[in-house]
């Protein structure tokens, strides 16, 4: 479902006074990939915390309202996001391969929660194919062990774009992988990402994956917005006044 | 070269999950002189870690010989895991050099010196090793690598999970380490840019041994091996439109 977001007069507070998010507003494009990027610390998985509803899950205090579609969602009360939560809005953590268990078979676990109809499971089919994986009856007979760690990566993408989510958050969906499989995930992702017409929002330091992906980047520093546009030119050192992560991004590409 | 060999790994053949289990290395060979930092890549599941705890002497080989220093650091791919949760930081960069039979006192000024020199603030020396930052702790635990000079350190992945501005502060950091101390690196990663920022030598892992040797520059050049293709292949490029068109398979 391809439906606008928007993050307004957003502030989150951990054990000290200072904001580690202070964000006026964010509007990510509807059925697009937005990058958040930015150095470790910088408030990047709070952002997406806060994007998934889980900031009262995590002992924070935070103030600012999440609008989508109709709803207008308060950050700081889990009760508002009943029914949107893992439902309109899905979250999948850096190791989605943690997400699942051993001992029981990886679609059921895929379809947690969902309910079983029949356009999920047309639906799944058909991005069960865009991700590459097995049909349906051989992952009912899988165990999440038989699977490489890129493979389970990718089941746990699909099954957050089922039913039909309006936003998906991605931390670090690449983090764990070596370059072929995180080459692979990123296929899937943006494959999907226009299948289903979702938005996306993916929390990366890689900013090689982000030259790769991103519709539009948000770069976060201490917390803030420090610059934010088109890829191409905030990620050229040659056209823009390099941040210190794209410098060093820089950097590490250069011999190659 | 004249620099002394501090690794010499010939021909060797393992086994870590036991005698029953499949050969991860064979006919493996490599050699590391002192002051050279060394790049070991391959893809997950190629037998980097093995090879390194090959190395560490942490295997039994089912052939071959390895020769290393007696003291050696070795940096596992979590920090965490090089410290007792329960002992300080302090205590903990102290231990390598009482086991190598230094005198307390003596052990202890080499900690604190160790810790200074990879900026480690005295603030955090009598911390558990919990307590302190991802990037923080990755210091702590190449302090207690380094604390009883050895002659050889064994890195696994030591810049995963830290973000570009951290991984290249390390880069510099073992420039600055092999420069004054002079030990041999051998440095595990499957990220070329990495290999390429820290490493003179870069060696392709494939089929359980080395199959190229090349500087970074020759390998991205004219690479020979199905992995170093694959690893070249697959590196994304800090450029939307290269990188893009990779992505779309072009």
């Amino acid at each position: 479902m391809t439906a606008g977001m928007k993050l307004t007069d957003v502030r989150v507070y951990y054990s000290s006074s200072e904001p580690v998010l202070d964000l006026p507003i964010l509007e990510p494009e509807p059925g697009k990939i937005t990058v958040i990027a930015g150095p470790t610390g910088s408030g990047k998985s709070t952002l997406g915390h806060a994007v998934a509803g889980l900031l009262p899950f995590m002992g924070a205090r935070a103030v600012g309202t999440l609008h989508l579609g109709e709803h207008a969602l308060p950050l700081d009360s889990a009760k508002k996001w009943r029914g949107i939560c893992g439902k309109l809005v899905r979250w999948i953590p850096q190791e989605p391969a943690r997400a699942f268990t051993a001992t029981r078979p990886l679609l059921g676990q895929m379809l947690e929660g969902i309910d079983d109809d029949l356009k999920v499971n047309e639906q799944l089919v058909t991005l069960l194919e865009v991700a590459g994986l097995p049909d349906p009856p051989e992952l009912s007979r899988s165990y999440p062990f038989e699977f490489s760690g890129g493979m389970l990566q990718r089941a746990a993408l699909v099954s957050a774009f089922l039913p039909d989510p309006m936003i998906v958050v991605a931390d670090e969906p690449t983090a764990h992988l070596d370059p072929p499989r995180s080459l692979d995930l990123a296929r899937t992702v943006t494959r999907l990402v226009r299948q289903a017409s979702v938005t996306l929002l993916w929390i990366t330091h890689d900013l090689r994956m982000a030259s790769a992906v991103a519709d539009h980047v948000v770069f976060l520093s201490e917390g803030r917005i420090e610059a934010e546009g088109e890829p191409g030119l905030l990620l050229d050192p040659s056209r823009y006044e390099p941040l210190p992560i794209v410098y060093a991004s820089a950097r590490l590409a250069q011999p190659l | 070269m004249s620099a002394p060999n501090v690794l010499q790994i010939s021909d060797a053949a393992v086994r870590p999950a036991g005698p029953e289990s499949p050969l991860v290395l064979q006919g493996f060979t490599l050699s590391i002189f002192a002051g050279e930092i060394v790049a070991l890549v391959g893809p997950s599941g190629a037998g980097k870690t093995t090879a390194l705890r090959a190395a560490a002497g942490l295997l039994t080989l089912e052939e071959g010989t390895v020769r290393a220093p007696k003291r050696l650091g070795y940096l596992p791919q979590h920090p965490l895991t090089a410290f007792d949760p329960r002992w300080s930081v302090l205590r903990s960069v102290t231990e390598p050099a009482l086991l190598a039979g230094a005198i307390k006192g003596d052990a202890l000024e080499k900690a604190k010196r160790t810790l200074e020199s990879l900026r480690l603030s005295d603030m955090l020396w009598e911390r558990r090793p919990a307590a302190l930052s991802g990037g923080q702790l990755r210091r702590a635990a190449i302090a207690r690598a380094l604390a009883a000079d050895p002659g050889l350190i064994l890195a696994d992945e030591p810049t995963a999970g830290l973000d570009p501005v951290a991984t290249l502060q390390l880069v510099d950091l073992f420039h600055q380490l092999t420069e004054s101390r002079n030990p041999g690196v051998l440095w595990v990663t499957h990220d070329l840019g990495v290999a390429a920022a820290v490493a003179e030598r870069v060696l392709v892992l494939e089929g359980g041994r080395i199959v190229e040797s090349a500087t970074m520059e020759q390998l991205a050049a004219q690479p020979r091996s199905e992995t170093a293709r694959s690893l070249l292949e697959s590196w994304l490029p800090l450029d939307v439109a290269r990188a893009r068109s990779m992505l779309s398979g072009n």
